[in-house]
């Protein structure tokens, strides 16, 4: 039996037909118009999920280059200022080797104590320099100067300061004497508050990064930190201690020196950070790792130019080749770690390429495909329309009179 | 031999049933495009008499019903299928607005919002002191909270949305199960009377359609003519022209509407219903919304945590401990940084000693690639992206699924035209065939007319 065709079944499909293909056709004008496959996560789920891992990888990236930009700066700024140093050391060298000869007199010799001072002077602004506002060779203290004018001839004990938002408003001081030999900053967290007998604290030794076992000893009023510095409680009876209260103190070496030794780091990769400063402390002191005073150098070639004594100008030009020895050995460490983010940043570059290359193959649109397509489904419209107009024309009423 | 009389009462009965068929034939023009209209078709039979002598001709024609022409299976198939495809395209339709918010193709969506988030971090950390960059932190983090807050907003607004759409299709499907019943009480007294129900059938049809596409029901033929309609946990909400209704309760625990019978409101229907757009509204509400709001949740509340976890170990500008980072909640809607941070930026903690290192910073900035979420198995973006990718998953599976409702639909539907749909080209056919036959039967009458003129002629 032939198929009964009804009139309801040949307008709904001329409309069916119309509308599947202008939905496919604002498919593909919206994917070439935005140039993009993927333009909502229905469009491929998958997809979706891919083209946004590899987004936040690139965003990552971008970021980790960032960090590396700043860690180089950093690294060439203190490979430059080094580079200084090392060269006014060679000029105080070259000054002060003539006057280490019979022939100099102490006249030549208070000349050249004056130019030794002069340079000298040079070398401790180096010393101090800063990049964007943080001191260059202060450690992790890169807001403190990082080397004074004078020498402290023994070591000192700082203030004993109070975090701002502590609730104790009780007295707290300092005291003892620091028999360490590298600067440190100890902190005192409360761990539960109360009265001075009631409660518990923990030390650190090292700025609040790491900290010891808790302890109960408060009421003896005063408490013992570490290397002979000691902190003393005395509480005003209104606001106790709380937890989270924080009272710190530096302790500093003997010398010139006011920053710490410890690293300052950024992320350059997935779960990989980098110390990019090299401490004034390695450098400058006998501190810590340091291994040669350069200051306390620099003042004794002075002095002993200034008193004309021959053989105090000979130990301290041995003292000036220890010195320029630790500068050469950093403006190499430097260099190694201008090294290493050459190579970090290769990588990176790599990375991005790869991820860019990936997500551009999941998310962009193959423009030459969909233009193609696109005339293809324009013809298929313009027949849908055709068609749809052309039902009403033939029926056997055209023929009927 | 035939009687002049009963020829032309042959003839008279044959002018009515073509004009009758006519008439039909009329019906079906006028309706050929009328929602749910069965074709209908005169039956005609001719009338015989057995008393007639055997060399007598005695026969006429009548029309003995009009038939509506029409197949109860495909109408069922129709029926359930209708719930299908109304169920989907609700369903489909409430996903893609959900889409639309999750839209992360454009770079300020959550993800890029939340990578921008440690992106500030790692800038402070390279400068922990600088007020440029705690102010980047901070504004960073209110995006981030104010994205999160935006998102759950928003999926709460659909939520509520679908919610008032089951309160109006309750009350649009108790409007139908009352004319149902109506129409079921109609046509029992109709047919009992042997009227013709055609028209009340054809009614009661597209009803049943309208209340199949607002949820899902079982029904039942009576033999009086009355359809019984069944939810699919087999209460009833129509017998005969009884109608048991049904009504919408608030559920304090969800702040949502529950679907009950107006005369039982302690048991919520909501699990028996499946289909329909009231199931489509119920589904997307409870199941598919509800689990991406939790999933949201899940996200800012373990974000929160591990951000404020990571922010406490380190101290601020003034060498205090580091405080809340975000305000401790577990709502994503309530996400937000605390207010004191915001107008006081030395409270950030980017340093992890007393003096300003900035490696608390770093350590922040490196939670975007720390494992924490599913029992610390993945990053949050991870979490985030399979979750946008959830959504995905599920409008395309929406839409793949109306698709192909849809396209059954279409099938059944075109099997249900060849059977009851007007072909205009038919009905012209039969209208000359209906035609020829008046004219005919007209013939005979003329004809008639003659023979008893020439026979009062010859009488003359």
């Amino acid at each position: 039996m032939t198929m009964r065709l009804t009139e309801n079944q040949k307008f709904s499909a001329a409309a069916d037909n119309i509308f599947f293909s202008q939905s496919r056709y604002a498919e593909l004008m919206e994917q070439a118009s935005t140039q993009k496959r993927i333009n909502k996560p229905s469009d491929d789920p998958v997809g979706t999920r891919a083209v946004l891992d590899y987004r936040k990888t690139l965003t990552s990236v971008a970021q980790y280059r960032r960090n590396v930009d700043v860690a180089k700066g950093w690294l060439n700024m203190t490979e430059t200022k080094l580079a200084n140093v090392r060269d006014l050391l060679v000029q105080i060298r070259e000054t002060s080797i003539t006057q280490a000869t019979a022939t100099a007199t102490a006249e030549t010799r208070a000349i050249a104590a004056e130019t030794v001072d002069l340079l000298t002077q040079e070398i401790y602004n180096l010393a101090n320099a800063q990049y964007n506002g943080r001191y260059l060779f202060a450690g992790s203290k890169a807001e403190t100067e990082p080397f004074a004018a004078l020498a402290r001839a023994s070591t000192s004990t700082g203030t004993a300061e109070a975090a701002s938002g502590n609730t104790f408003d009780g007295t707290v001081a300092s005291g003892g004497t620091y028999t360490g030999t590298s600067n440190k900053t100890y902190v005192v967290k409360i761990v539960t508050g109360g009265t001075l007998a009631a409660a518990t604290y923990v030390v650190s030794a090292d700025g609040g990064r790491t900290w010891g076992a808790e302890q109960t000893n408060l009421d003896t009023g005063t408490i013992t930190l570490g290397d002979g510095v000691t902190m003393t409680f005395a509480d005003s009876g209104s606001n106790r201690l709380a937890a989270d209260d924080i009272f710190y103190t530096d302790a500093l070496a003997a010398g010139y020196f006011n920053g710490d030794g410890q690293d300052i780091s950024v992320n350059v990769g997935e779960g990989a950070s980098f110390a990019y400063n090299l401490s004034g402390e390695d450098i400058f002191t006998s501190q810590g790792n340091g291994t040669t005073d350069i200051f306390g150098t620099l003042k004794e070639l002075k002095t002993a130019l200034q008193n004309n004594s021959l053989a105090s100008i000979q130990s301290a030009l041995d003292g000036l080749e220890e010195a320029s020895n630790s500068v050469n050995l950093h403006i190499s460490k430097s260099g190694i770690k201008q090294n290493r983010l050459e190579v970090t940043e290769n990588n990176l570059t790599d990375l991005e390429y790869q991820i860019t290359q990936m997500r551009s193959d999941t998310e962009d649109a193959d423009i030459a495909r969909i233009a193609l397509e696109l005339s293809q489904k324009d013809i298929a419209l313009k027949a849908a329309y055709q068609i749809a107009s052309t039902i009403g024309n033939i029926s056997i009423l055209t023929f009927m009179r | 031999m035939s009687s002049i009389g009963s020829i032309m009462n042959t003839a008279k009965q044959a002018l009515l049933t073509q004009q009758v068929a006519i008439g039909v034939t009329g019906t079906n023009v006028s309706n050929a495009t009328s929602e749910g209209y069965s074709r209908q078709r005169a039956v005609i039979v001719p009338v015989g008499s057995s008393e007639v002598p055997q060399n007598d001709v005695q026969g006429g024609v009548t029309v003995e019903t009009v038939l509506r022409l029409y197949d109860q299976f495909v109408e069922r198939q129709i029926i359930e299928q209708s719930g299908e495809v109304a169920f989907s395209e609700t369903r489909r339709e409430a996903l893609e607005q959900v889409e639309a918010i999750f839209n992360e193709s454009q770079q300020d969506g959550l993800s890029g919002v939340l990578d921008k988030f440690w992106k500030a971090w790692d800038d402070l950390s390279a400068n922990p002191r600088g007020d440029v960059e705690r102010l980047a932190v901070v504004t960073a983090g209110d995006n981030l909270a104010a994205t999160f807050r935006d998102y759950a907003d928003q999926l709460i607004d659909i939520q509520e949305h679908l919610n008032n759409r089951v309160a109006e299709n309750v009350t649009l499907l108790n409007s139908y199960l009352s004319d149902f019943a109506t129409l079921n009480e109609k046509i029992t007294q109709t047919q009992a009377g042997g009227s013709n129900v055609n028209s009340l059938l054809d009614q009661r049809s597209v009803l049943l359609k309208k209340i199949s596409e607002t949820v899902d029901i079982n029904y039942i033929q009576r033999t009086d003519g009355s359809l019984d309609l069944f939810l699919a946990n087999g209460k009833a909400l129509v017998q005969g022209d009884r109608t048991w209704l049904l009504a919408t309760v608030r559920n304090t625990g969800t702040n949502l509407d529950d679907v009950v019978f107006e005369e039982d409101p302690a048991t919520i229907l909501n699990q028996a219903i499946t289909g329909g757009k009231l199931g489509g509204c119920l589904q997307v509400r409870d199941t598919d919304v509800a689990g991406y709001l939790s999933r949201l949740n899940t996200l800012s509340g373990n974000l929160v945590d591990e951000v404020n976890r990571q922010h406490a170990l380190g101290f601020d500008k003034n060498a205090n401990v580091g405080g809340l980072f975000f305000e401790d909640v577990t709502e994503a809607k309530n996400m937000a940084v605390i207010p004191a941070i915001a107008t006081d930026r030395s409270l950030l903690a980017a340093s992890v000693t007393v003096n300003s290192d900035g490696d608390n910073a770093r350590a922040m900035g490196a939670l975007k690639d720390a494992l924490v979420m599913n029992g610390g198995q993945i990053t949050f973006s991870a979490y985030l992206n399979s979750l946008i990718g959830q959504i995905g998953t599920d409008v395309n599976a929406s839409k793949q699924t109306y698709d192909q409702r849809n396209a059954v639909m279409t099938t059944l539907t075109n099997q249900k035209e060849q059977l009851s749909g007007v072909s205009i080209d038919e009905e012209m056919i039969d209208l000359l065939k209906y035609q020829m036959g008046y004219n005919a039967a007209g013939k005979i009458i003329t004809t008639t007319q003659e023979i008893i003129d020439t026979l009062l002629e010859l009488v003359d």
